[in-house]
């Protein structure tokens, strides 16, 4: 099933769309393009099995055409939010007003993971230091750690 | 912590404790991909012709032409030479920068024993090298044109020093190939050399256990 989807998704990229795919990661499709001053510059559609990121000036016209061959559900085809996993939004530097990057988090999966451990702290009573400021105690050798052995 | 996870100890469960409890308190932190260009010092190619010849770096033959905005590659480089005090290993951090984008990072246990500082900081340049050329192969292949050579920032000076050396003397093999690999890229121009103090090194967040106010400054400029 996988490798069909594969060829089939390689397939509408190369042929319907002339995309070439990259050779140093098969993930990776892009075919030349003008920007609309004139300027030359590639497309790019990144895809992870089901996950595709279009990377153009105009994307909506690549995942118009995608369309046409795949069920894209509505709400996924606009500005991507998540992709793989990880948020997807925008970030303004305080020095730089006006001009936006793009920016990548896991803030949901880190929430999720710190309530999974605060319920199970809390079966024992237990609940997590506060004032933290670095992800391992300064001067903590794990390698040296002779405390008792996981029950 | 995952290479204790075959037989864990008490300690190292409240250490993962730990790291949640900094997790829940830093859970908003983001990557910015700032297409801003860096500050880099341009500096001038070394004439290493007598050592390397006229060594230049390959551009693949198959590759596409490059179109679109350029960017520049800044590589971070740092050891922590015998940072684990059972079997003395060092430890290897590279973090890599398309412009101001963090792109690609390792933090790694070495996979030998070195017995010089110099000898951990070279194995750490020789794994960074393999990185930026794979890097730097694959975005050719996608298209994107390269500026110039790669910024390689490291600490130790001795490693930069002896860049303006191609002859000095080593006596350990390994360390003389890796020695060789290396400084043959900077002759080719693939790299360019530079120290950063360990102040404001970024990989050293890779290599040691630092302070708060340490770790929010170096975080604080890849984390937003």
């Amino acid at each position: 099933m996988a490798s069909s989807w594969r060829s089939f998704l390689a397939q509408v990229l190369a042929e319907d769309l002339n995309f070439t795919m990259c050779r140093a990661d098969n993930d990776i499709w892009f075919k030349p393009a003008k920007k609309a001053n004139g300027t030359s510059y590639y497309i790019y559609v990144l895809v992870c099995t089901d996950d595709i990121l279009c990377v153009a000036e105009n994307p909506k016209a690549i995942l118009d055409k995608l369309d046409q061959h795949f069920l894209l559900k509505p709400e996924s085809r606009g500005k991507p939010k998540v992709y793989l996993g990880a948020e997807i939004g925008t970030y303004v530097f305080e020095k730089q007003p006006g001009k936006s990057y793009w920016c990548m988090g896991s803030q949901a999966y880190i929430k999720e993971s710190v309530k999974n451990d605060e319920t199970h702290l809390q079966k024992q009573h237990r609940e997590l230091k506060s004032k933290v400021s670095s992800p391992l105690p300064i001067n903590y050798s794990p390698e040296l750690d002779a405390t008792p052995l996981c029950d | 912590m995952a290479a204790f996870a075959a037989s864990p100890r008490k300690g190292h469960l409240e250490a993962v404790y730990h790291i949640f409890a900094y997790l829940k308190r830093h859970d908003r932190s983001r990557l910015v991909f700032d297409a801003s260009r860096p500050n880099n010092v341009e500096q001038s190619l070394p004439d290493w012709t007598d050592f390397y010849k006229d060594v230049k770096e390959q551009i693949p033959k198959d590759s596409p032409e490059p179109l679109g905005k350029s960017v520049e590659m800044t590589a971070y480089i740092d050891s922590n030479h015998a940072g684990d005090k059972v079997t003395w290993r060092s430890h290897t951090g590279v973090l890599i920068f398309l412009n101001r984008s963090p792109i690609l990072w390792q933090s790694k246990k070495q996979s030998s024993i070195k017995t010089s500082s110099f000898g951990s900081e070279f194995s750490v340049m020789k794994t960074g090298m393999e990185l930026i050329e794979g890097l730097r192969y694959k975005l050719r292949m996608m298209g994107v044109p390269i500026d110039g050579p790669c910024h390689v920032k490291a600490y130790d000076l001795s490693v930069v020093r002896n860049s303006s050396q191609p002859q000095s003397t080593l006596k350990k093999k390994s360390n003389l190939i890796a020695f060789h690999y290396v400084w043959e890229r900077a002759a080719a121009w693939i790299i360019s050399v530079q120290c950063e103090p360990t102040d404001t090194n970024l990989a050293d967040m890779l290599t040691n256990i630092q302070l708060g106010c340490k770790r929010l400054q170096l975080a604080g400029r890849i984390l937003f």
